[in-house]
């Protein structure tokens, strides 16, 4: 799978709230690896402000801002990620960990059918 | 939910026996191996960062870790290194304070990490993983309480071979000519750290305890060679 397609997960703003309410906000000080290249992600990570930088081979393939879901499909599915992602300072993240996604997945409502599709794409 | 491989079960875990979880009943470890992911980390890639938010607990499965604090000056010193077994991040996940060191791995380290979420769950519902946790953060704080004293009350070459001593409880292979390999390599700097000292003073020391044949050193490693004149050096009260 591309790297563009497994990064870029735009979410509606309704979805996005929701997902929101259940997870938990850091605003990150300093740059910081998320996750390094041919790990599973120990969490999802959803953007709400600022960017991540994905790197593969010590070089910047992509940069990933607001409205976008990092590793949730590798983190539910148990799979590697090929690259490495680096947050930038100032940026302001809500962390999904593997008990949310459950939570969600059994509630069976549009949030959870959502999650659901994304896990399978 | 998803199915588990046999390798990445809790029940195959090389440091089975030793961790918090290994009180628990075949079915309680399923579900965690379900709720885990684990990881190898290379060395030198970090686990967590000083000041970063806890997203849960690490659980060691193999390889060694340190874990460090780094100064205003930038200046990094060793706090303690953990092995399979050993838990990293619990105390920020109970305090919910961010991380108050980082971790970096010293070698290719495989690590599990159970969300906070699912860890508060364990505790409140399994007495034996609560009681494992008090278990290991009461021997911190002792350690941390030996390593403060040492500090106040010992000269260098007593803390270089209480250190020596540690790592032969922690990290000591019996040789078959009766000497115990330290299997664990840490550099100089790294060494110095641990116990307060510069670079130069500890090599000084080390080449002292070559000289008096307390240690010797294969590679990067080291071999105690005299055990008990160690614990004399190190000035032991105990």
């Amino acid at each position: 799978m591309k790297l563009e397609t497994v990064m870029k997960i735009d979410i509606e703003d309704k979805i996005l709230n929701q997902l929101q309410d259940r997870g938990e906000h850091i605003t990150y000080t300093a740059a910081s690896n998320l996750f390094y290249e041919g790990q599973v992600p120990v969490v999802a990570y959803l953007i709400v402000s600022g960017n991540i930088h994905l790197i593969k081979n010590k070089k910047i393939k992509h940069t990933v801002g607001p409205g976008s879901l990092i590793g949730v499909k590798e983190l539910m599915n148990n799979e590697a990620v090929n690259y490495s992602a680096i947050i930038m300072p100032g940026s302001d993240i809500c962390f999904l960990s593997r008990s949310d996604f459950y939570e969600i997945i059994e509630c069976q409502d549009e949030l959870s059918e959502k999650i659901s599709h994304l896990i399978a794409i | 939910m998803r199915k588990v491989r046999e390798e990445e079960k809790c029940q195959s875990c090389p440091s089975k026996g030793t961790g918090i979880f290994c009180d628990l009943n075949d079915a309680d470890l399923d579900e965690l191996s379900v709720h885990k992911v684990t990881n190898t980390y290379k060395k030198g890639q970090t686990l967590f960062v000083q000041g970063n938010h806890p997203f849960g607990l690490y659980c060691i499965n193999s390889g060694n870790i340190k874990v460090t604090k780094t100064g205003p000056d930038g200046k990094e010193s060793i706090v303690r290194v953990v092995q399979g077994g050993d838990v990293l991040g619990h105390r920020s996940l109970f305090t919910s304070d961010y991380y108050s060191a980082t971790a970096t791995a010293i070698e290719d380290t495989k690590v599990c990490f159970i969300d906070k979420k699912f860890i508060l769950k364990m505790i409140e519902e399994k007495p034996s993983v609560s009681l494992h946790v008090i278990n290991k953060l009461s021997r911190d704080m002792g350690a941390a309480e030996a390593k403060l004293s040492s500090f106040h009350q010992k000269n260098v070459r007593e803390r270089l071979a209480e250190l020596l001593l540690i790592l032969k409880e922690s990290h000591g292979k019996k040789q078959e000519d009766g000497s115990t390999l330290l299997a664990i390599k840490l550099t100089r700097e790294e060494m110095a750290t641990m116990i307060g000292t510069a670079n130069e003073t500890l090599i000084r020391f080390v080449s002292e305890f070559k000289d008096e044949g307390l240690i010797q050193q294969s590679g990067k490693s080291i071999i105690i060679l005299d055990e008990e004149r160690l614990i004399e050096w190190a000035n032991l009260n105990y």
